[in-house]
């Protein structure tokens, strides 16, 4: 069963705005709960979906370099971590998050519940609860190889039940192709009003011939310039 | 012949009636006197003679009918040269003739256009006439809301066609119905613009 048979209904039930009775009450529509309403509604059809392969790590891709993917990730994550009480790894580099990020009991930071991963183990940090942050896998500023890049989403799997990865701009680099092979799939975001047709399908085209597992895509940056009274009549 | 019919037969007496007839002019003949005679006449030189006169004769015929003809060619080469010049003479006469003529109706023409012209003169009648003065109108033709009315719709028609044009013209993807059509793949979230919170 593909991906796009698979969240094909629930795709087509999700693109009406949300309308909460409190909100209608109070007069306004609030883009933080309707983003908060997608992202939920991500998640659930991503990570608890029927599928017969059950994803668990998941790379997210944004087409255009300007598109803050780590953004959207974090949100997922969060979103994950509260609807499981399994391991949730944020991959990435999220210096804003680290700022806030809970020590455990011995003071330090670090996930060190495992054998496997030295470097995960050295440098994961607990968010809140269940969810993980652990950094990316550049080093210096260097150039990931494909092995290297295959043994860091390996580690990451071993150690966190699910794992969500910020991955490169699709357009600028291979990297995401590569991850999204070693990965249970990947989510392309794409950018309204800024990602072409053409480029997204040739991305699209260029992982479907890498066989990677596209689970969907994500449109960011939506604006609403119609009022919602007015759009509901349309 | 008498050994095959009788004497009396109608041919026999013929036959007889003929040498007896033969006989009768031998005898006569045998009758006459033999005679010599002789003439101082040469016959072929008096035809001669007379045949020469009549050519004579015929010859001053001719020499005077010649003059005659010759008289008469002059006569006709002079009356032909006077011909030709008076045929060049007609032709000139006729194309004087056609000239004068088309001059004539074109006189003729416009003499009648001028009778006209002077006709519809005295009688005060002219080609252009003004029927009614122009006046300002006191109240405009159509009234300011109807104006204003027309430019709001023209308005309208002219921003939403302008939008269709922009929308079908924009190569990017503006909302999860334009993904879903265009790269068949499920839009698993949709959000709006600006930086969301924690």
């Amino acid at each position: 069963m593909s991906a796009g048979v698979l969240f094909a209904q629930t795709t087509a039930r999700k693109e009406v705005r949300p309308a909460k009775p409190s909100e209608r009450q109070a007069g306004g529509w609030n883009p933080e709960d309707f983003a908060r309403e997608q992202i939920q509604g991500l998640v659930r059809q991503v990570f608890f979906s029927n599928a017969e392969r059950p994803v668990r790590q998941v790379v997210f891709s944004a087409v255009e370099p300007e598109t803050d993917v780590r953004n959207i990730c974090r949100r997922v994550g969060e979103a994950l971590a509260l609807e499981t009480a399994e391991t949730v790894a944020l991959a990435g580099e999220y210096p804003e998050v680290l700022q806030d990020a809970e020590t455990d009991q011995e003071g330090t930071t670090g996930h060190r519940t495992k054998d496997e991963g030295a470097f995960l183990r050295r440098d994961a940090t607990r968010v809140r609860g269940n969810l993980w942050l652990v950094p990316g896998a550049k080093k210096n500023e260097e150039r990931v190889t494909t092995i290297e890049l295959h043994a860091y989403l390996c580690a990451v799997r071993r150690e966190f039940k699910y794992s969500i990865v910020a991955g490169p701009p699709a357009r600028e680099s291979n990297q995401a192709t590569a991850m999204a092979r070693f990965a249970d799939g990947i989510i392309l975001v794409l950018s309204a009003h800024r990602t072409r047709r053409n480029t997204a399908r040739k991305i699209m085209e260029a992982l479907e011939a890498a066989q990677a597992r596209i689970l969907g895509t994500v449109l960011s940056d939506r604006v609403f310039p119609i009022p919602e009274r007015i759009y509901r009549r349309l | 012949m008498l050994t095959k019919f009788e004497p009396s037969h109608r041919l026999v007496q013929e036959v007889e009636q003929q040498i007896a007839q033969a006989e009768a002019a031998i005898a006569t003949e045998n009758a006459l006197p033999v005679k010599d005679e002789t003439t101082d006449k040469n016959a072929q030189y008096e035809w001669a003679k007379s045949e020469l006169q009549k050519t004579q004769v015929q010859w001053k015929a001719l020499q005077a009918r010649e003059a005659t003809i010759v008289t008469q060619e002059a006569a006709y080469q002079t009356m032909a040269r006077h011909l030709g010049e008076d045929a060049i003479t007609q032709d000139d006469l006729l194309s004087s003739e056609k000239a004068a003529q088309e001059n004539y109706l074109l006189y003729v023409k416009k003499q009648e256009e001028a009778r006209m012209d002077d006709a519809l003169d005295e009688r005060g009648i002219v080609n252009v006439a003004i029927a009614e003065h122009p006046v300002a109108p006191a109240l405009p033709l159509w009234s300011t809301a109807t104006v204003l009315a027309i430019g709001l719709a023209a308005a309208g028609a002219a921003g939403t066609g302008a939008a269709f044009a922009a929308d079908y013209l924009d190569p990017a993807f503006r909302t999860p119905e334009d993904v879903l059509a265009y790269l068949n793949s499920p839009v698993l979230a949709s959000l709006p613009r600006g930086r969301l919170s924690a």
